[in-house]
C-alpha cells in the first residue's frame, strides 16, 4: 500500500452530476477511503492509501486529475 | 488529464557491478539500453511518450526507470537484484542559513562614525555637566532613529514601510502559520496558544511545541508582542489572530497529506491568510503539484476564502547559479515570495522563475531576519521562509483596512502597492509594502 493524494477533476465531476454529498461514495467506489472527508468535500482532494497496482487504474479514470505519492516537504 | 511522468518511478539496486545488469533492465524496457553520449559508465533507453528515460549507471550498479507493479514483482526475485525502491526522495532544500554578519554599508559606516564622535563629545561634556551634555544626548537619539531604527524596529519592518506609530495592527484578521509549531511558552506570545484550540499538530506523535525553531521564528514575524521582551519589534501584525498548524516535524520535514490537513483546518478555523514557509524543490520544466493548486484555486475563488502564500525556495547560489521556484510556491494560485537583503537586493539563495510556471510574485525581507526562537530567546536567520511571513503579516494589515476584500482583491493590492525592485523573474512585482 502506498499513501497518495488524489485530485479530482472538478469539471468532470460537474459534467457527471456528482455533487459534494456524493463525492465520498464515488471515492469509495474507486477504492479510496479518504483520511480527511472534509478536505475531500471542500477541495476535491483525497488523501488515502491505495495498492501499488491501483495507481494506473486511478490515473486512467476521467474523474481523476492527478494521483501523486504523499511527498516530503521541508522547512525552507 | 493524464499526469505526465517526468521522473522514473523506481530505483533498481543491483548486488554488484556486472554485465548481466544490462540484460535485467533490457528485459523490462520497451527500448534497449545504449551507451550515453560522452558518458562512459551510463547506459540509457529513451522512454515511451509520457514515460521517463531508463538510465543504468553501470559503475554504480544502479538503474532508474518507470516500473509497473508487475515489473517490480518480476525483478524483485532476480538473484542479481539487491533492492527496488520507489523514487520518492525529493531534493532537500538548502537549510536555513545561520546568522550572517551585517553587511557593511555606507549607512552603517556613517552611523558608527557618528556614534563615535557623539560618544567622545558626550563623555567630555558629561565631565563638564550642563545643558550641552543633555542636548548632545538628544541629538544622539534622533540620529539613531534617523539612520537606523533597529533600536526599536527590525530593519525588515522599516524596509516594508512599517515605522513607529504605524496605525494598522491586523486586528480582527486570522492568519495561519503552517510550520514546525511554536514555542508555547515564549513570553512574546503572551501565552496566546492552547493546543487543540488555536494550535494543532498534524504530525504523528509530536505536540505543537516547536523543538525546531523554524515555526516559532516565522510565527513571530507575523504576530507577536508589539513590545517584545528584547525591546526590538519584529512582528508585522501584532494584533492578528494567529493559528498555528504544526505540519512539519521537529526535524523540519512533513508529508503533503499533513500539510493538506493543516490547510483544511486553518480554513475551517476562519483563516484569511495562510503562511507556508515550506516546500520541495523542482527542476526547470517540472510541473507544479496539482493537489496544492486545486486547493489554492478553490480558496482564491471564494469571497471569504484564504490567500495562500509560500516561500519560493532557497536553492539558488547567486551569482553562480539559480534554481526554479519550488512546490507549492510554483502553483499559479499560490503567492510565491522571494527574499531580499536589507539593501533590497535579491538574496543569493532566492529561487527565481526559470520556466513557464513557477512565477515569483512578490519580495520581502529574508536575510538576517530577527525574530523569536524557542527557549524565550531570539535569532537572526535567513531564507525565503523568513520573507513569507512578512507578506502574510502585510496581507493581514490590508484585510484590517478592508475586511470584505476577496482573496483575489487582496492578491492584487499586495502586488500593485509593492515597490518595484527589478527583474520580475527574481523580485516579482517588487518589495511588499504595508498599506
Amino acid at each position: 500500500m502506498v499513501k497518495v493524494n488524489v485530485t479530482f477533476d472538478r469539471d468532470e465531476l460537474r459534467l457527471q452530476g456528482i455533487d459534494d454529498d456524493h463525492l465520498s461514495e464515488v471515492a469509495e467506489s474507486l477504492g479510496l477511503k479518504a483520511f480527511n472527508p472534509g478536505a475531500l468535500k471542500r477541495f476535491k482532494v483525497a488523501c488515502a492509501e491505495v495498492a501499488d497496482e491501483d495507481f494506473k487504474r486511478l490515473r486512467n479514470n476521467p474523474l481523476v486529475a492527478d494521483v501523486s505519492e504523499d511527498g516530503i516537504n521541508k522547512a525552507i | 488529464m493524464e499526469p505526465k511522468t517526468k521522473k522514473p518511478s523506481h530505483i533498481v539496486v543491483f548486488k554488484k557491478v556486472q554485465e548481466s545488469n544490462t540484460n535485467v533492465i533490457n528485459s523490462l524496457s520497451e527500448t534497449k539500453l545504449h551507451r550515453a553520449q560522452g558518458k562512459a559508465s551510463v547506459l540509457t533507453a529513451e522512454g515511451l511518450p509520457g514515460k521517463s528515460d531508463t538510465i543504468l549507471y553501470t559503475s554504480l550498479a544502479v538503474a532508474t526507470m518507470d516500473m509497473s507493479a508487475e515489473q517490480v514483482a518480476k525483478v524483485e526475485v532476480d538473484p542479481n537484484v539487491k533492492a527496488i525502491v520507489p523514487n520518492q526522495i525529493r531534493t532537500i532544500p538548502k537549510p536555513v542559513l545561520e546568522f550572517e554578519p551585517q553587511e557593511a554599508t555606507q549607512e552603517t559606516f556613517l552611523q558608527g562614525y557618528l556614534q563615535g564622535v557623539i560618544d567622545t563629545a558626550q563623555n567630555t561634556l558629561k565631565m563638564m555637566g550642563g545643558e550641552e551634555g543633555q542636548r548632545l544626548n538628544e541629538t544622539k537619539i534622533a540620529s539613531h532613529q534617523h539612520l537606523n531604527n533597529e533600536q526599536s524596529h527590525s530593519w525588515c519592518l522599516e524596509n516594508i514601510g512599517l515605522h513607529e506609530h504605524y496605525r494598522y495592527t491586523g486586528r480582527g484578521i486570522t492568519v495561519a502559520v503552517l510550520d514546525t509549531g511554536i514555542d508555547l511558552y515564549h513570553s512574546d506570545f503572551n501565552g496566546a496558544f492552547t493546543e487543540g484550540v488555536n494550535a494543532e499538530s498534524f504530525v504523528y506523535g509530536e505536540s505543537v511545541q516547536d523543538e525546531n525553531g523554524h515555526g516559532t521564528h516565522c510565527a513571530g514575524v507575523v504576530a507577536s508582542s508589539i513590545i517584545p521582551q528584547s525591546g526590538k519589534r519584529y512582528c508585522v501584525a501584532p494584533d492578528a489572530e494567529l493559528l498555528i498548524g504544526k505540519v512539519l516535524n521537529n526535524q523540519g520535514s512533513g508529508y503533503d497529506s499533513d500539510i493538506i490537513d493543516g490547510i483544511y483546518w486553518a480554513v475551517d478555523q476562519g483563516a484569511r491568510v495562510i503562511s507556508m514557509s515550506l516546500g520541495s524543490s523542482r527542476n526547470p520544466g517540472d510541473d507544479y503539484y496539482t493537489a496544492y493548486e486545486q486547493i489554492a484555486e478553490v480558496m482564491m475563488n471564494q469571497d471569504d476564502g484564504a490567500l495562500l502564500i509560500a516561500a519560493a525556495g532557497n536553492e539558488s547560489a547567486r551569482p553562480h547559479y539559480t534554481r526554479p521556484v519550488g512546490n507549492p510556491a510554483a502553483c499559479p494560485s499560490f503567492m510565491a515570495v522571494a527574499a531580499v537583503n536589507r539593501l533590497n537586493k535579491i538574496a543569493n539563495f532566492s529561487c527565481r522563475q526559470m520556466d513557464n510556471i513557477g512565477e515569483v510574485n512578490i519580495s520581502a525581507p529574508g536575510k538576517a531576519v530577527y525574530s523569536s526562537w524557542p527557549g524565550g530567546g531570539y535569532k537572526s536567520i535567513s531564507g525565503t521562509s523568513m520573507a513569507t511571513p512578512h507578506v502574510a503579516g502585510v496581507a493581514a494589515l490590508y484585510l484590517e483596512q478592508k475586511p470584505t476584500m476577496t482573496p483575489k482583491e487582496l492578491w492584487h493590492i499586495i502586488e500593485s502597492r509593492s515597490l518595484s525592485l527589478g527583474a520580475l523573474a527574481d523580485y516579482g512585482q517588487g518589495l511588499v509594502q504595508v498599506p
